[in-house]
């Protein structure tokens, strides 16, 4: 009975590291919900390099859009766009590097791309909108790429291109020293527009 | 539609005898949240930047219409900072470089920061709820931004004496820790110790400092002086 009893706990210990192992080398992710605003976040970290995205609410967004000089359908744009704050950390020992271009989401069996800053300013090109609210816009958001060193960290936001509340998986890929890394994020979701409801 | 908050089952996983592995795994585990728990602090140290690219240089106005050209601050260690009002990083580490510069200025480093993008009055009721003494420039078109090798906001290049980009941090800092601080000086010293040692001209360390006397006394006490004067060293080597 006590040998049975050991395999069984050698076969549980060895699924728990083979776990730990596997989910360390994709990544870790946590989800949290802000007891105050309901509002969600996502975490994924490996390594000690961590990308924190926090839901904001279109009405957040479109104020602070409204704030740097966009016109009220310009900023109901971007805000109906799925956008999240990110937090990026390097705290690890190696150099990092993203490029949003090589993300992407899934959403109702579909593929998508980000909206990065250059698809955003290439949408401008059309539109009457002030050069301060493009540039606020061009600043605001993650840049596409960027790389970084130990120590390094920052703020963006990042925009789905997604309906409000929409729910979708988030596809990432880093470079950690040169050696790719993928991660996936499932089951976020894009903040309700709550006034629109 | 909400992802649902998932709880932890509290069941016994298995008996003593795998107690030690499942330790291993708390153990691992718990580093993972201590990684995450750091995600609202700022960032830590500055890069190198080996090949030290010059500079590019820059004449933008400060908030009190000043003029400022980055090659006038030729012979100084600059900390050249570029945010905006909106971003919240840049706000976060403003009040350490405040004091950073209250440290610093008496030693001739400068302070720069230059804002991207928005307009005098924005910046000037941004330091009613911030107070800083360093001077505010005004980027509004990123004209001089988009010269700069900067992806996003805030980042900071520390130039030294000769114009050169020496560190680089991206994200916010604490600009009052006095490894980062040790720092930006060593590259102060490390001008005036030549200027001492002939490999300047005397023309560079008149510019080092707005009080040559104190800098004398700071370089003074920089750990390669003490060291050639026979100086005692303290615990840290210094």
């Amino acid at each position: 009975m006590a040998q049975v009893r050991r395999e069984h706990c050698a076969v549980l210990a060895f699924l728990f590291f083979a776990n730990a192992l596997t989910g360390q080398a994709r990544g870790h992710t946590t989800a949290e919900q802000d007891p105050q605003t309901g509002l969600w976040s996502w975490t994924w970290v490996r390594t000690r390099v961590s990308i924190e995205l926090k839901q904001l609410l279109p009405d957040q967004t479109r104020a602070f859009f409204l704030g740097r000089g966009f016109g009220r359908a310009a900023a109901d744009r971007i805000a109906r766009a799925c956008v999240f704050q990110t937090i990026f950390r390097n705290d690890g020992s190696r150099p990092v590097a993203y490029d949003l271009d090589d993300w992407s989401v899934s959403h109702r069996g579909e593929r998508l791309a980000l909206r990065t800053r250059e698809a955003w300013d290439a949408q401008w090109a059309q539109a009457t909108v002030a050069e301060a609210a493009r540039i606020a816009l061009w600043w605001a958001l993650l840049p596409t790429e960027q790389g970084f060193e130990p120590g390094d960290y920052n703020w963006g936001m990042t925009s789905f291109g997604l309906p409000p509340g929409a729910a979708f998986d988030l596809s990432l890929r880093l470079s950690i020293d040169g050696e790719p890394v993928d991660g996936r994020v499932r089951s976020m979701a894009c903040a309700a527009d709550r006034t629109a409801e | 539609m909400q992802p649902p908050i998932r709880t932890a089952r509290r069941t016994p996983l298995c008996t003593p005898v795998c107690a030690k592995p499942i330790a291993l795994l708390c153990l691992a585990l718990a580093a993972s949240v201590s990684a995450l728990s750091q995600a609202q602090e700022p960032g830590n140290g500055l890069t190198v930047l080996a090949d030290r690219p010059l500079a590019p240089d820059f004449e933008l106005l400060d908030i009190d219409a000043e003029r400022h050209r980055l090659s006038d601050y030729r012979g100084r260690v600059v900390i050249l900072n570029f945010w905006a009002t909106w971003c919240p990083p840049c706000r976060e580490e403003m009040p350490s470089m405040e004091r950073a510069w209250r440290l610093l200025q008496p030693e001739g480093i400068q302070m720069l920061a230059v804002n991207v993008g928005e307009d005098e009055d924005t910046v000037f009721a941004f330091t009613a709820n911030y107070p800083l003494s360093f001077p505010l420039l005004l980027d509004q078109s990123a004209a001089v931004t988009e010269q700069w090798p900067i992806r996003g906001l805030p980042t900071t290049f520390v130039v030294d004496p000769r114009g050169r980009l020496a560190y680089r941090a991206i994200g916010g800092r604490a600009w009052d820790d006095e490894e980062l601080i040790d720092q930006v000086r060593a590259l102060q010293d490390d001008l005036v110790l030549r200027v001492r040692d002939g490999a300047e001209t005397r023309a560079g360390i008149d510019r080092v400092a707005a009080d040559p006397k104190a800098m004398q006394r700071r370089v003074d006490a920089t750990p390669a002086r003490r060291r050639a004067a026979g100086a005692p060293q303290d615990a840290s080597g210094r």
